[in-house]
């Protein structure tokens, strides 16, 4: 199987280290969409389907926590994975995000292994 | 450890974690705040429970293998230098996370606000704690300040 990701961020930097990222775990990518806000995500999920979006916090425009709490709203796509990728490191504000719904946190600077293991836990055994 | 400490191993393990870059703190501050205007700075604070400012300083040259190294980039690729602004700014909200989470644990929910452009260092002060990292040729500073 191969996946549709969407990355929401509003740093290009982080965009990029991410999408470098992915490309060094050899997941098999379908198609890669790239957002800057929530709002930005939420228009681009009108034209493409994804099987995961990994997502900054504090964007302008639309933050993380309100594009997650629009999406566990809408029927289209609540279901779809959500993965905070942040530099937050309170324990007690990953699990008011998990409270909101998010299926996974990965922390910044980010690793091969972080994504390997969160698409693990999302999507079954990831072997690699 | 002390504090000096704390934040030293957590900038130069963010600079390996986040761009691969290997570096040594020094000994002695050799950079003057005229060295400073001419570098590329960005600050961001931070409040509640407690307050500080964080402000990163570094040569165009770090700036541009921060971009580099973590968009996968050439360094001497056009596109690396461009970015190195964005890149410096990106490190400092990274860094600033990690050193305050190193110094003040995980359970604490703090505020941190976006990085701005800053040049000159912060202001003097008795609680400012400044790290100056050698990075090839080239430096790249940490200030602190936590009252």
């Amino acid at each position: 199987m191969s996946y549709s990701i969407m990355v929401v961020d509003d740093s290009s930097i982080i965009r990029a280290a991410i999408k470098k990222t992915i490309d060094m775990t050899e997941i098999p990518v379908d198609r890669l969409v790239v957002a800057e806000n929530g709002l930005d995500a939420l228009e681009k999920l009108k034209e493409t389907w994804v099987d995961i979006i990994f997502c900054d916090i504090h964007m302008p425009k639309m933050d993380g926590i309100e594009l997650i709490e629009t999406l566990r709203k809408t029927v289209e796509f609540k279901n779809i994975p959500f993965v905070v990728v942040s530099t937050v490191g309170s324990e007690t504000q990953i699990n008011e995000l998990k409270e909101k719904g998010i299926s996974g946190f990965i922390r910044k600077p980010f690793k091969p292994e972080d994504i390997n293991a969160v698409m693990g836990e999302i999507f079954g055994e990831w072997e690699k | 450890m002390n504090k000096f400490d704390i934040i030293s191993d957590t900038v130069i393990g963010m600079l390996e974690e986040s761009a691969f870059i290997f570096s040594d703190p020094v000994d002695e501050i050799t950079v003057t705040k005229d060295m400073k205007s001419k570098m590329l700075g960005y600050c961001i604070k931070y409040t509640s429970p407690k307050s500080g400012t964080i402000a990163v300083f570094a040569d165009k040259e770090v700036a541009t293998m921060i971009a580099a190294n973590m968009t996968g980039l050439e360094e001497d690729d056009p596109m690396a230098e461009e970015e190195a602004g964005n890149a410096l700014q990106e490190f400092t909200n990274i860094i600033a996370g990690h050193i305050i989470t190193e110094l003040h644990g995980t359970e604490l929910v703090f505020d941190l606000g976006i990085p701005e452009a800053i040049t000159g260092g912060l202001p003097n002060d008795d609680n400012l704690i400044q790290i100056e990292i050698d990075v090839e040729d080239y430096k790249l500073i940490l200030e602190f300040i936590e009252p």
